[in-house]
């Protein structure tokens, strides 16, 4: 039981920052950022290089530059280049392949031995529990910085280009720039918990990355059909508890093996599917109870 | 205050569908104008707006702004400086964001003095709540209600307080309540008038109504084919019937926008 609920705080945190990062990009800017799995990896890469070369927290600020550099490129292909924002998302995913190879060295995995990182300096310091305390830490300090920054007038014009594009391009906001504006953040964010998670099982690896983008957006739905969707504040908070229960519900089967573990990534789907068909099903089902009854 | 001068503009230039739809417009406003524009389907009255708003670009001729060419001038920069309405209420705000955040997009745009991040004060708020209760719609006490709930009038009604919450060097209507029902178009009208005579705005507004046209314009343009075939100064008594009768005679035929006989108003 302890160790379920262990489980369940550390990948959800860590992994809470995906859905988080997909908050901005699916939610805030209208945007599926297909990217995201490659983004995943590159934090990793980056931030296990650097913890391999001794420079642990170091690591997980280059893990964010490196996301952020990353959304910016997918973001200028899709305002610059007006490349269709799904391609320009896979276009950077195929690129990114390459590049997280060439930071490992070109070898598939990279694996941090005795080094140091985040977790284990604070193990040392007599801190238990930092797999947990750190990413909470983290999580807070992000989604609180998140929530002042889109209370801003530049987070405001943000918001105003997902949401209404036709009224953004007839105002003063140029919707090029908070695109790519709103990108690097989301994709800084999702860098950073690649980067977390690198430290966490002290190794990344090249496939690491898939189905990432698919869990965060599943751990969204998930969230915001258990809290309404009204405020900033309970979106954020949304994304937190969706993760939690996505990790929650990973870590029984992992337990109890109800069914195999591989299994996951084909009931993740089934899971993203339902969440999001549910509205158009339910209408269904509603329009054919009503045709019925009226004959 | 604006100048347009011999401004061409074509649509599939040097192709077989070759469009000419701005023929060398020349136009020149004064300050405080409040111009009314009216014409047929197609003549150029909403391609016009989109050249002076910078939504396209015209392909010869120059739009000169209080001073500052603006003719190939990018749109968002424009913005600052130009406020806009359209025929569809649901194309000047955003339906997820509150009216207090989007009063605040429109209203922290005009001011230099505040950086990009700044937030929205208390003294702000207040600025809102009072600016809210000039239209009557009772929106001064919902500033945290999201504008997707509210009617087509009234995010009208809000759009247009966007547009003018910092005063623009020139407002451009497009038809701005011809979506809207006869009452509510009347309500959204009767604040435009208030609102643009009250901060002296120089405005350009594209109407079917003919009523409208002459109720509010000081000057009555009519367009066709791209041209500005009539120029008149609203101060004699001019009826409905006698611009009918000159479009007739200016351009030998009748006015046919469809919409226009419909109002009646």
């Amino acid at each position: 039981m302890l160790f379920i609920v262990q489980t369940t705080l550390q990948l959800g945190l860590i992994y809470g920052l995906v859905s988080l990062a997909l908050f901005v990009s699916y939610r805030i800017l209208n945007i599926a950022d297909l990217s995201t799995d490659g983004t995943f990896v590159l934090g990793m890469c980056v931030s296990v290089a650097f913890a391999y070369n001794g420079h642990p927290i170091l690591a997980l600020f280059m893990a964010i530059l490196s996301g952020a550099l990353s959304g910016t490129i997918t973001a200028y292909l899709q305002t610059y280049l007006e490349i269709p924002s799904i391609l320009a998302g896979i276009i950077t995913n195929t690129g990114l392949y390459t590049i997280n190879l060439m930071i490992m060295n070109y070898s598939s995995n990279l694996a941090l031995l005795k080094q140091e990182t985040v977790f284990s300096i604070l193990e040392n310091k007599g801190i238990n529990n930092s797999s947990i305390i750190l990413p909470a830490l983290i999580f807070i300090l992000i989604s609180t910085l998140l929530y002042l920054f889109l209370k801003t007038r530049l987070g405001l014009s943000i918001r105003a280009t997902g949401d209404n594009t036709d009224m953004v391009l007839a105002s003063s906001i140029d919707a090029r720039k908070t695109t790519i504006i709103g990108l690097a953040i989301a994709n800084s964010i999702t860098s950073l918990s690649g980067g977390l998670v690198g430290q966490f099982q002290r190794t990344a690896d090249i496939n690491s990355g898939t189905g990432v983008v698919v869990i965060g957006l599943a751990c969204l739905i998930i969230g915001e059909s258990i809290i309404s969707k009204d405020s900033i504040l309970k979106n954020i908070l949304a994304t937190l508890i969706g993760s939690i229960i996505y990790r929650l519900l990973y870590a029984i089967i992992l337990r109890t093996r109800i069914f195999p573990i591989e299994f996951l990534k084909l009931i993740t789907a089934f899971i993203i599917t339902i969440a999001i068909g549910l509205p158009s099903i339910r209408k269904t089902i509603i329009s054919n109870t009503k045709e019925k009854r009226h004959a | 205050m604006l100048k347009i001068s011999n401004l061409n503009k074509y649509f599939n230039l040097n192709t077989i569908n070759e469009v000419k739809v701005l023929d060398n417009i020349n136009l020149n406003v004064n300050k405080a104008d409040f111009i009314t524009i009216i014409g047929s389907n197609g003549a150029g009255k909403s391609t016009l707006f989109n050249c002076i708003a910078g939504s396209i670009l015209a392909d010869s001729g120059s739009i000169i702004l209080d001073q500052n060419d603006i003719t190939y001038k990018k749109e968002y920069l424009r913005s600052k400086m130009i406020g806009r309405l359209f025929q569809n209420p649901l194309q000047g705000s955003a339906p997820n964001m509150t009216i207090e955040e989007n009063l605040a997009l429109a209203y922290l745009r005009g001011d230099s003095s505040r950086n990009s991040f700044s937030m929205i004060t208390n003294s702000d708020r207040l600025f809102f709540k009072e600016k809210l209760k000039e239209l009557n719609l009772n929106l001064d006490n919902s500033l945290n209600q999201k504008v997707g709930t509210l009617s087509g009038g009234q995010r009208q009604a809000l759009s247009l307080l966007m547009a003018t919450i910092v005063t623009p060097k020139l407002l451009l209507l497009d038809e701005h309540t011809a979506a809207l029902d006869p009452q509510t178009a009347k309500t959204v009208m009767d604040l435009t008038d208030d609102i643009v005579s009250k901060n002296k705005i120089t405005c350009l507004m594209i109407t079917h109504n003919l009523n409208h046209a002459i109720k509010y314009g000081n000057r009555i343009l009519m367009m066709e084919k791209g041209r500005i075939v009539l120029d008149l100064d609203n101060k004699e008594n001019i009826t409905i019937d006698n611009l009918l009768d000159r479009f007739k005679k200016e351009t030998g035929k009748l006015l046919d926008n469809d919409r226009i006989l419909l109002s009646s108003e």
